[in-house]
């Protein structure tokens, strides 16, 4: 039968790192596909799981309580994630050929084979051990992109140890915490000039952390840091031959956000998870449909400390066997730079921001590049991707429109769960894209139902995958509230989407909003999180507010009637414990200056709170003729600007 | 013939027994009305009580032998005479024992006279404390205890008085068995009898009418409490006026927003004169079907079928009474209000206090009209109190027989109540009814009994005691299916037809009218240009609201993260037919662009500045040859004014600042264009001035009569000017003015001195009248829709509704006249201008 025969094609994998199947290339064959792929999901990642090497086989694709938010993928299974990586190219008989370039900014190549990789990694993974580290401890590596991150990322996976990649954009304070909160035994830096922004955040690091070992990477020396050289000295250490052996849930690696906000939030991923579902993933969308010259190097402007990066500019292509390509302080809009990537490398992607596509196309103003050489693909996350960005790309930097791609994924994904593919008939300009196979994405509008195509609502998934977050370091109540908590039993986003009768995901809007207050950004759903904690709130809108004084935030609270009959409520009790609850745990600066109760808040007729209206009642700035047709309760606004005074 | 010749025979056979029943009917009827008064005549003043059980049996007789006779207008007359009286005698008696009687149960009625208990019966009402105090079936002392106006009149005010009337009459708080109240205004309940709980003083908490009544529940609890709470009193209430169990089809109006319930008749009075007179038949009460009318204060009528009231005549909204004005004619006062004569605060208070025989008598008594008539009435004003109470007795009759549509047999009708005593009214109903079915005088009430009777019932058949909460949840239940039921659509427009080609009165019209067009052509595609604005977004929703109305398709032009989001936040539903989004940094461009190839048909303002997108579609239309020389770009309100029973157009309020003369005839022109596609034949067009005749010192008064003037010889219109605004919309002003000209009042288009005056009269007009505008920018024949957010929703679907109505026709006509039109009127600007150079 035919349904069967495409489970069977996915099965057929036969050697880790190679793509036998290809991604179905027809729209009609992609849902026939993932259909199967959900209702044999275990099936699915069984043999997704095939791809990669295991030292002890699993004894179970997965055990998950997603209303607990416990998922556990390839139980009983041990691997080594670095290992997998590094005999790819040796088995492909490709140890001669590039495995990482890096494209410095003063017009440099710096090429490593595959073998070279292996020995720079093993080198380093001595060190590491004789440093004494051991499985679990955390590094931090608060580094620009360079081969030597490349390395630290794969020697501490060699060793089992967990990194944490810190973007050397983070302020030094958010750092410190990170470091603090992660309990680094060793921090790796990269010193270069003295003048540079990140030398002067990473010298403060420097300057206030205590009894943590130091590595520096880069050429300029400094006090209290080790030099990369002289950590790794060539002489002493000879390349570790074992790596270590981890289970599969073994925390991989650690990212944390930039927020400010309460305590530095590291989404914790799983090694047997993420592995897997990078080469998957990265073989489904950049090579098994690929029509024309196949993808040969992976250009990544994305900063390898992020989820995409791990997953797309790292792991997924070298699972593999591809070449990754790093640039120097990422692409920055620079066409030259541009020029000389199609030039030397051998077919490329690239992977980069809508934003830095659209800088790009200013400074490119709409001219198609005169080099005759195109990116063989290119893949964009990271925000939404405009259509007429697609066309910018499409007339300068791909030879057909359906060579650029979207991926959509938020950081704890891990990797891209909905994503456009290579292919006419698979991409859409303006569409977030696809669900990944073996991924069950909904769309619920707020009555709990599952919306209508093209019905929009927030998008949820029903069961885990396993790229994705597992807890949040030290903070495992955090971790499901953020996620398990709105819609009880799903993983929620923040996303509002639709999906077409197509199948093709629409990224809408987000849920909640992003407000900036005394200078610092931060998701409403933050503050509304910890406002609905507490047992007499049922629900919590905030908006801000643009005062005098600058920004404030003002709170639409709901009492939670069953438990409490509001009039016995202490409001100004509350209030005070609610501020209370926000100082400590997201901080100072996002206490909330004005509290409105209401008997309901108003919302559309899917249950979505329409902020636009409570924004206008915070200001003031409503009318009694105000058109609230598209209101499901129109009268609670007046219900509203009654309490309000 | 067969057929024929039986129809013949068995009508001659019916006329013959006719015959023969007349006879005894006559009979029946003069040998009753001898006996009745030979009767009465017995039993005299009442005291001989042997007397008087002797006459109860031989009516009793009488009853039993009359009451399974169908009913001849004669026999039922008769009946309903000999009930009333019957029902008189017995309640003679002091201690209402045999009213008792005949209100439970025999085995209950023995049972509760052998055990004796001691029951208090309270029932507040406004300014006094009706009480009665019964021990088994007789009611041993009653009493109304009067509140002195500076006396407390709460709960504790009225419970202390009580109290002290039980020591007078040596009654023990302590050996009470139970205390039944009349209770006021809980949620709706089927009938019946409730015991008390807690529940009630919640619900009482905040009634829908302040009533005395409304104290009763908290009075008995506090009782209870000075009592000492002991758990052993059964507390009660019977009928409260918020019963409601009528019919499903008893909940319509002939107005799907308005809803009846069956609350706010007097039920208590109601059941009990049903439940007294059934027994009175020898029957049982669930079997009898009647009608029962309470006339007290407020009138209300009930119809009892299977022991329930399924339809009633409420007091409040069905009929006339003593200070309720009832149903009135709703034309009539639309057109009252409308012209002020009647004010809303009239209309409430003639509603609930000051309407009925209060608004026409100038007394809410009439007994005071009764004794008045002889005693001091003019004759005149004697003519019109028989004309009131012919009135009343008319109004009490219809309401009743209108509770006879269901077609179901009815068994009695029974008046209760103060006013039923009164002589010129139940004569009048009397005569009015005519014998349909028998009708019964229960004048004054038997509340007190009642309450009483409900009580018992509780001791000896506690079954029949109803659960205040299950019973109010139930019914609240019932309620939202049966309105679940009503709101079901059937039609999801409203279906209306009009003629075709009558002018179109009110912008509801203009809608219809507008989706009719659109069924007849295409839907056409709208580009919102800059729709990343709510406005324009929530504007494209009212247009296509599936399963509402739907004129048009929408391309939504601009930013694609912004209207996706704004989509998001509207549940606007993105689907690539009905909407899609265009991403664009330049969206005046591409609306033009698609304008050009067809893919749009209609522009509309979204977020952006009017004058560039006026700019970018002057130049287009200049270069594509469709906006002619001598045409203006031009904007038009059209006006749906409450008060005015037509559109109104005013022009210009938004575009052209401070047009000259030639600019104001072309804006004339682009009006008239409008005028003539909502179907007015000749439009009336007022030039507005401060004042109706030319004065050198107002400049508008100078320019308005060299405006009319180029229009003084077209057919198609009528062009006035200086014309004052009040002369123009107020026919009696103009007539008061003595103003000459054909414009009486009744402007259809008001053309503006400039953008101030016309953007005042606009905004006063929707601020401050609830008036609606629908708005449209006219550029040659294609219209331009801006919208903003002050409007309504209605407004802005007008909005559009008037530009897809435009596109349509004006695109016609432009195909088939061509260039008809405006030779004509460079034609006669030409003139006009000669005209000017005539005066100067």
């Amino acid at each position: 039968m035919a349904q069967d025969s495409t489970i069977n094609d996915t099965g057929e994998i036969g050697k880790p790192g190679q793509s036998t199947v290809k991604f179905p290339a027809s729209l009609q064959k992609y849902h026939l596909f993932y259909r199967q792929s959900i209702e044999h999901r275990e099936e699915f990642w069984k043999r997704q799981a095939n791809r990669i090497i295991w030292d002890a086989p699993f004894t179970q694709v997965v055990q998950e309580d997603f209303r607990m938010g416990a998922v556990s993928w390839f139980t009983g299974g041990k691997l080594n994630a670095c290992r997998n990586v590094l005999e790819t190219g040796r088995k492909n008989g490709e140890s001669k050929k590039p495995a990482l370039r890096y494209f410095t900014d003063g017009g440099d190549i710096l090429s490593y084979t595959w073998e070279d990789l292996d020995r720079e990694v093993r080198q380093l993974a001595a060190a590491l051990d004789t440093h004494g580290l051991k499985t679990g401890d955390r590094i931090a590596l608060y580094l620009p992109d360079s081969p030597e991150t490349v390395f630290f990322m794969l020697a501490c996976a060699f060793l089992g140890l967990i990194y944490v990649p810190i973007p050397a954009r983070y302020p030094s304070e958010i750092t410190c915490e990170i470091l603090l909160n992660s309990g680094a035994k060793m921090v790796v830096v990269s010193f270069t000039q003295k003048s540079s922004s990140y030398d002067v955040r990473a010298q403060s690091v420097v300057d206030s952390i205590m009894e943590t070992y130091i590595v520096n990477t880069g050429s300029r020396e400094v006090e209290k840091t080790v030099s990369y050289g002289h950590f790794v000295s060539p002489k002493s250490m000879r390349p570790l031959e074992s790596s270590v052996s981890v289970e599969s849930e073994h925390p991989f690696f650690i990212l944390y956000a930039n927020s400010a906000s309460g305590i530095p939030r590291g989404s914790v991923f799983a090694t047997g998870g993420f592995i897997v579902q990078a080469a998957a993933s990265y073989d489904y969308i950049f090579q098994s449909i690929y029509e024309g010259e196949e993808v040969k190097s992976a250009v990544c402007t994305l900063e390898l400390a992020s989820a995409a990066g791990q997953c797309y500019g790292l792991w997924g292509p070298l699972a593999n066997g591809i070449c990754i390509v790093l640039t120097d302080g990422g692409l920055r809009s620079n066409s030259d730079l541009l020029h000389r990537l199609l030039q030397e490398c051998e077919s490329p992607s690239l992977l980069t921001t809508p934003t830095l596509l659209h800088d790009l196309r200013l400074e490119l103003n709409d001219i198609p590049l005169d080099n005759k050489r195109r990116f063989s693909l290119v893949a964009l996350s990271g925000d939404v991707l405009k259509p007429r960005l697609i066309s910018f790309a499409s007339q300068c930097l791909v030879s057909k429109p359906e060579k650029v791609v979207n991926l959509w994924m938020q950081s704890e994904c891990g990797s891209a769960i909905i994503s456009t593919y290579p292919n006419r008939e698979l991409n859409r300009p303006g569409a977030l894209g696809l669900a990944f196979p073996g991924i069950e994405a909904l769309v619920y509008n707020y009555l709990g139902e599952i919306c209508r195509p093209n019905e929009s609502g927030q998008l949820v998934f029903k069961s885990s995958w396993p790229s994705m977050i597992r807890t949040i370091w030290c903070q495992p109540e955090r971790y499901r509230q953020l996620y398990f908590q709105r819609v009880p039993g799903c993983y929620s986003t923040n996303d509002g989407v639709r999906l077409d009768g197509d199948g093709f995901y629409w990224f809408m809007g987000r849920i909640d909003d992003v407000i900036k207050v005394r200078g610092q950004s931060l998701a409403t759903s933050e503050i509304e999180t910890v406002l609905v904690s507490h047992p007499e709130i049922s629900e919590a809108a905030v908006v801000s507010v643009e005062g005098d004084d600058g920004e404030s935030i003002v709170a639409f609270l709901v009492i939670n009637n069953r438990l409490v009959d509001e009039n016995e409520i202490d409001k100004d009790s509350l209030e005070s414990e609610l501020s209370q609850s926000i100082i400590r745990r997201i901080g100072e600066f996002a206490s909330i200056s004005q509290y409105i109760f209401a008997d309901e808040l108003p919302h559309t007729r899917t249950g979505k709170i329409v902020r636009r209206v409570l924004r206008r009642i915070a200001t003031g700035d409503i009318t009694s003729s105000e058109d609230l047709s598209h209101l499901a309760n129109p009268e609670s606004v007046e219900e509203i600007i009654r309490k309000k005074g | 013939m067969n057929l024929q010749k039986r129809i013949i025979e068995s009508v001659s056979e019916i006329g013959k027994s006719h015959i023969g029943l007349s006879a005894y009917e006559r009979q029946l009827e003069t040998a009753g009305i001898s006996w009745l008064e030979d009767i009465t005549a017995r039993v005299g003043d009442y005291s001989d009580e042997r007397i008087v059980h002797d006459a109860e049996a031989e009516l009793s007789s009488v009853v039993e032998s009359l009451r399974n006779l169908t009913g001849s207008p004669c026999v039922n007359i008769l009946l309903g005479k000999i009930l009333s009286f019957l029902i008189t005698l017995e309640r003679s008696e002091s201690r209402s024992r045999k009213i008792m009687k005949r209100l439970l149960d025999s085995p209950t009625a023995s049972h509760a006279a052998a055990e004796e208990k001691r029951l208090l019966i309270i029932n507040p009402t406004t300014g006094s404390t009706r009480v009665a105090f019964f021990q088994g079936i007789d009611k041993i002392a009653e009493e109304e205890i009067h509140l002195s106006p500076d006396e407390p009149n709460g709960v504790d005010g009225r419970v202390e008085s009580v109290i002290s009337w039980m020591d007078d009459n040596e009654i023990d708080l302590k050996s009470l068995h139970g205390i039944a109240c009349r209770s006021g205004f809980l949620h709706p309940v089927p009938s019946g009898t409730y015991r008390l709980v807690p529940e009630m003083l919640k619900d009482l908490e905040e009634p829908r009418i302040e009533h005395a009544s409304n104290l009763s529940v908290a009075m008995v609890m506090k009782l209870d409490e000075i009592r000492g709470h002991k758990g052993d009193l059964l507390l009660t209430t019977s009928d409260p006026v918020v019963s409601d169990e009528i019919e499903t089809v008893e909940r319509l109006t002939g107005f799907i927003k308005i809803r009846r319930d069956g609350t706010g008749a007097h039920y208590l009075n109601h059941r009990a004169i049903w439940k007294l007179l059934s027994r009175e038949l020898g029957r049982s009460p669930n079997d009898v079907n009647a009608l029962t009318g309470y006339l007290g204060r407020g009138f209300s009528i009930a119809r009892h079928r299977n022991g329930k009231v399924t339809s009633v005549v409420d007091a409040f909204s069905d009929m006339p009474s003593t200070s309720r004005c009832g149903p009135l004619d709703l034309p009539r006062l639309i057109d009252a209000i409308k012209k002020d004569t009647i004010t809303f605060k009239e209309l409430e208070a003639a509603t609930f206090s000051r309407g009925g025989l209060l608004s026409l008598a100038g007394t809410n008594d009439f007994r005071a009209l009764e004794g008045f008539r002889f005693k001091g009435a003019t004759s005149i004003q004697q003519k019109k109190i028989e004309l009131l109470f012919d009135f009343f007795a008319r109004q009490i009759t219809a309401s009743a027989l209108k509770l006879t549509a269901d077609g179901k047999p009815i068994d009695f009708l029974a008046l209760t109540g103060g006013l039923a005593r009164s002589e010129e009214l139940s004569r009048r109903i009397e005569s009015n009814i005519g014998g349909r079915y028998p009708l019964i005088f229960v004048p004054g009430s038997i509340d007190q009994e009642f309450l009483a009777a409900g009580l018992i019932e509780g001791f000896y058949e506690p079954e029949t005691l109803k659960n205040y909460v299950e019973e109010r949840d139930a019914l609240k239940q019932k309620h939202m299916e049966e309105d679940r039921l009503i709101d079901t659509v059937i039609f999801e427009r409203k279906v209306i037809y009009r003629k075709k080609d009558a002018p179109i009165l009110t912008l509801d019209e203009l809608i219809d009218d507008t989706s009719i067009t659109v069924k007849e052509n295409y839907m056409p595609t709208i580009a919102i240009v800059g729709a990343d604005n709510e406005e324009a977004i929530l504007a494209a929703k009212r247009a296509n609201e599936e399963g509402n109305f739907r004129i048009a398709k929408f391309k939504l032009l601009g930013d694609f993260a912004a209207i996706n989001q704004i989509a998001y936040d509207f549940d606007l539903i993105i689907d690539n037919d009905n909407y899609s989004i265009i991403d664009t940094e330049t969206p005046v461009e591409d609306a033009l662009k698609m304008l050009e190839r067809n893919e749009v048909q209609i522009l509309m303002k979204g977020y952006m500045k009017t004058e560039d997108i006026l700019r970018g579609v002057f130049h287009f239309l200049k270069n594509t040859g469709r906006l002619r020389s001598g045409e203006l770009i031009s904007h038009v309100f059209v006006m749906d004014i409450p008060v005015r029973n037509k559109l109104l157009l005013i022009t210009d309020a938004a575009v052209n600042t401070y047009p000259n003369e030639e600019k104001r005839v072309k804006i004339i022109e682009n009006a008239l264009k409008i005028a003539f596609n909502l179907y007015i034949k000749k439009p009336k067009v007022a030039v507005i001035s401060a004042i109706e005749s030319v004065n050198p010192s107002i400049e508008s008064s100078i320019e308005a009569e060299i405006i009319a003037r180029h229009f003084a010889g077209r057919q198609d219109c009528i062009v006035e000017g200086p014309i004052s605004f009040d002369v123009a919309m107020n026919p009696a002003i103009a007539h008061e003015k003595h103003y000459k000209g054909q414009i009486q009042g009744n402007a259809d288009i008001l053309i503006m001195p400039d953008i101030d005056a016309g953007n005042v009269l606009y905004k006063s007009l929707t601020t401050q009248s609830g008036a609606i505008a629908a708005g449209v920018i006219l550029c040659g024949d294609m219209p331009l829709i801006l919208t903003s957010r002050g409007d309504s929703a209605r407004s802005k679907l007008s909005s559009i509704s008037l530009a897809v109505k435009l596109f349509f026709n004006l695109g016609k006509e432009m195909k088939s006249k061509s260039d008809k039109i405006m030779p004509q009127a460079a034609v006669s600007i030409k003139a006009a201008v000669l005209n000017d150079k005539q005066l100067s």
